[in-house]
């Protein structure tokens, strides 16, 4: 049974002006101990995806899905979330996670208090390995220091060790290298993949760089106007992309072309999010488009690894 | 070989110490030089702490330099001041990283783009709406978009102004601060596209500076790795990536492992 | 307009509502006061110390004059003196705390620490010192609240122009070439202007109460013309068997500065208002 099993999830925020919809039709399976990309441009409802994961839609929102289960329970029936329990979350800003005023070790004491309930002087033990397993590489220093005296990078470290202090065995990382260098970024990466092989963790990765997810993902999928258009393994699914959108959002990478030539770029806009849409989503804009694309609901077609929804058969094998 | 049309040698930045006893801090640009022929495109790569922002903010005349020379078309730049310096302003075009932020919130399209050519008077009053008309379809956007506000447009659209304005005193040289840093993949390749035509039609000499080893790469001749206030490598762009001689340079080429890289 | 009355809040509209009312009363003092002419300071004697009643409402004063009429005629004095107060401080705050933020290095120096000396004594000592010095009357009073007051506005100009010139889009005129003055008026003081001008209509009751108090002191505006805080000083001498007298002025004092300062609160609770209140 895999970790995380969502389908025809829609969130919608009911305005005055209309329905405004975040997200229209996601799909989305995650396998435990795995890392799954989520990738997509702004506005695709990738964030708000994670957001409702964790129980914390902001008000006005509305969610409605054909199961949207975590661990085989439906997280819409539970009165309790399983934020901070089972569930816990890194964000691109890590400053923001954390307490200024307080010290690293008076902030990871906290959550384990909260989370065991162990005598001091072995939640402090604990504290001390977690933010070693983090590859922290003076953790005692660390545990004296306040947010502000360590650097992005080692923030983003304090945060997945109290991620992993809650005993979360789900990870929900929303551009977590985004705001860091490229070269600390990727040992955050390379930390992610190992707590997934080292303590069985299950990483859901929400991003727009398809270098983080080439790098670190097992599987992904690919957002377009809140639909997931195509999912699959992630070298699979780089190297043929079967979905128009995911073609040319490779396709407009800056090393797709060499220099000098010009790259593929996607015309048009996103449909608003007050928009209804009849048809495929991203038809207006897709270079392969038919009549029946702009009426009908594409077509869904799964093979044993990849999925995807277009009404071309398979566009580009 | 031609004269170079920016030349910098030796190039020092070094900010002010903080207390009266403080040691002097390291200096955030350290003896860089370099050089740039007309009609090419230099990039200048490096992450936070690296010195290419105040590289940049120097050769703009926003930052005291400590010691160093800019030569701009063989004219020494960091010697020029008041009036003269607003006037030859004119010859350096920039765009910024956030066009929100760089654009006026107060102003219509037309104002934004009609000001570099009020403040160097190039253009006659009554013509600066056609020019600015001229130039803004020029950068891909119709002349309805002269009314507008930048909060207006869309991402892509707005950086499109940002190069609009730029571009409005026909400089000499356009500086171009990680211009698809805050866009979206399909709209950094609407501008690296504007930018390769752009550079046909009026034949730019470009600094391009970015953290972004691939995009560099799609648009630059030459390239600078800045590390550190320093540059540690420095040479043709298809050499440095295909060849690197740091470890650095190898690690900016991204996430993906090794094997992945042609 | 009832959208913006619903953003501020039941007591934030309240007060606006008592503001307007007091300027209304001041502009129309001659139609709306009883005696016109006690008003402006025809004595009266034949009704001294006339307890309020029917035909005095608020009672008379020591020369038989109609005291709801004279605090009726005093709102014009005061807020008169309070527009003017704020008017000739950002006269000369707004400028100098512009050139300050703007150039910065000596400049900034110079005038920032001339601004702090104005600072380092206390504002209404300062006033009094100089009314002192000046002697009484409107003008003297006007100009010795003024000199206590405008080095807020500086440091609160100052202070916008600081964050506003290191925006992006205030870089990008510089950059090109744009001359220093068009930069100030084009970008930077349309923005600058518009948390100082909450400021200083804020201001206004803070200010016409130093004013006031200055003429409680008698180094204001001198009778026959009315003032609240010389009122209430006349008063004081017959106070508790007159208590009319000083009560009626006391109480719009009171009034008005309340709604002021809950009108501040308010706008600062809406929308971040003005960085910080200058009193």
């Amino acid at each position: 049974m895999p970790l995380i099993e969502i389908s025809g999830l829609s969130i919608t925020l009911v305005t005055p002006r209309g329905n405004v919809h975040a997200v229209r039709s996601l799909d989305l399976e995650i396998r435990r101990g795995t890392i799954h990309g989520l990738i997509g441009e702004s506005g695709c409802g990738k964030t708000i995806t994670g957001m409702a994961l964790l129980g914390l839609l902001p008000q006005g929102f509305r969610l409605a899905a054909k199961s949207f289960r975590f661990d085989g329970l439906e997280l819409c029936d539970l009165a309790v979330s399983l934020r901070g329990r089972r569930i816990a979350m890194i964000s691109q800003d890590p400053a923001a996670a954390l307490n200024p005023v307080l010290s690293v070790g008076r902030q990871m004491d906290d959550v384990l208090r909260s989370h065991g309930g162990l005598p001091r002087h072995q939640r402090r033990a604990q504290a001390l390995e977690l933010l070693a397993a983090t590859g922290l590489p003076d953790p005692l220093r660390v545990m004296q220091s306040f947010p502000h005296q360590l650097s992005g990078g080692m923030q983003q470290r304090v945060v997945i060790a109290q991620a992993l202090a809650t005993g979360a065995e789900f990870l929900i990382a929303d551009e977590p290298t985004t705001a860091l260098d490229v070269t600390v970024g990727a040992q955050v990466l390379a930390l992610l993949q190992r707590l997934v092989t080292e303590r069985g963790l299950t990483v859901l990765m929400i991003t727009h760089d398809m270098d983080v997810v080439a790098s670190c993902c097992d599987t992904a999928s690919v957002l377009y106007a809140g639909h997931t258009v195509e999912t699959g393994p992630v070298k699979d699914l780089l190297a043929r992309p079967h979905h128009p959108y995911t073609q040319a959002l490779l396709a407009a990478l800056p090393d797709a072309a060499p220099k000098g030539q010009r790259l593929t770029t996607i015309e048009g806009q996103i449909p608003p999010p007050l928009e209804e849409i009849t048809g495929c989503a991203f038809a207006p804009r897709c270079p392969k488009a038919m009549t029946v694309c702009r009426t009908e609901s594409p077509l869904h077609h799964t093979t044993s690894s990849r999925s995807w929804s277009c009404h071309l058969e398979q566009t580009n094998v | 070989m031609s004269e170079p049309l920016l030349n910098v040698k030796d190039l020092v930045v070094r900010y002010p110490r903080r207390g009266l006893f403080a040691a002097p801090p390291a200096p955030a640009v350290n003896a860089v030089s370099f050089s740039v022929n007309p009609g090419q495109t230099l990039g200048i790569v490096g992450e936070s702490g690296s010195g290419k922002s105040s590289l940049l903010r120097a050769i703009l005349r926003l930052v005291p330099v400590e010691s160093g020379t800019v030569q701009l078309a063989g004219n020494d730049w960091l010697n020029v001041s008041g009036a003269e310096l607003q006037a030859q302003r004119g010859d350096i075009g920039v765009v910024a990283q956030n066009p929100y932020l760089s654009l006026s919130p107060r102003l219509t399209i037309a104002e934004i783009i009609a000001e570099p050519m009020q403040a160097q008077a190039t253009v006659k009053r009554s013509q600066l709406r056609d020019r600015a008309a001229e130039i803004l379809g020029q950068c891909g956007l119709p002349a309805d978009f002269l009314t507008r506000k930048a909060r207006e447009l869309s991402g892509g659209q707005a950086q499109r102004v940002a190069f609009a304005r730029a571009l409005a005193t026909n400089p000499k040289l356009l500086i171009l601060d990680e211009p698809t840093s805050a866009l979206d993949v399909s709209v950094q390749a609407q501008i690296l596209n504007l930018l390769a035509d752009l550079r046909v039609k009026f034949g730019l000499t470009m600094v391009f500076v970015t953290h972004n080893l691939k995009v560099v790469r799609h648009v630059s001749d030459t390239l600078l790795v800045m590390r550190q206030g320093a540059v540690i490598e420095a040479g043709l762009t298809e050499q440095i990536v295909t060849n690197p001689t740091q470890d650095y340079t190898r690690e900016l080429m991204g996430y993906r492992t090794e094997s992945q890289m042609i | 307009m009832k959208a913006f009355a619903l953003r501020l809040g039941w007591a934030g509209t309240l007060s606006l509502g008592i503001i307007i009312a007091y300027v209304a009363l001041a502009a129309l003092a001659p139609l709306l006061a009883p005696y016109p002419a006690q008003g402006i300071g025809a004595p009266n004697i034949v009704d001294k110390f006339a307890s309020p009643s029917a035909q005095y409402w608020l009672g008379t004063d020591h020369l038989g004059r109609d005291v709801l009429s004279r605090v009726i005629y005093g709102a014009r004095v005061s807020l008169t003196t309070g527009i003017l107060v704020v008017a000739i401080s950002l006269l000369i705050g707004l400028p100098v705390g512009l050139v300050a933020g703007y150039f910065g290095g000596w400049i900034d120096e110079i005038l920032m620490r001339t601004t702090d000396i104005f600072l380092a004594l206390p504002a209404l000592l300062l006033a009094v010192l100089l009314a002192s010095a000046l002697g009484a009357g409107m003008w003297n009073c006007i100009l010795a609240v003024a000199v206590s007051w405008w080095p807020w506005y500086a440091r609160l100009a100052r202070a916008e122009v600081l964050v506003l010139r290191g925006q992006p889009y205030v870089e990008a005129a510089r950059v090109m070439g744009v001359s220093n003055a068009t930069i100030i008026a084009r970008h930077i003081l349309p923005t600058a202007s518009k948390p100082l001008g909450v400021q200083a209509a804020l201001d206004v009751g803070p200010a016409l109460l130093t004013a006031s108090a200055l003429s409680f002191l008698g180094l204001g505006i001198l009778p026959p013309t009315a003032d609240w805080g010389q009122m209430v000083n006349a008063g004081r001498a017959f106070f508790p068997e007159r208590w009319w007298y000083s009560t009626g002025p006391g109480f719009a004092i009171f009034l008005l500065a309340i709604a002021f300062s809950v009108l501040g609160d308010a706008l600062r609770d809406r929308d971040g208002g003005p960085r910080h209140a200058a009193h």
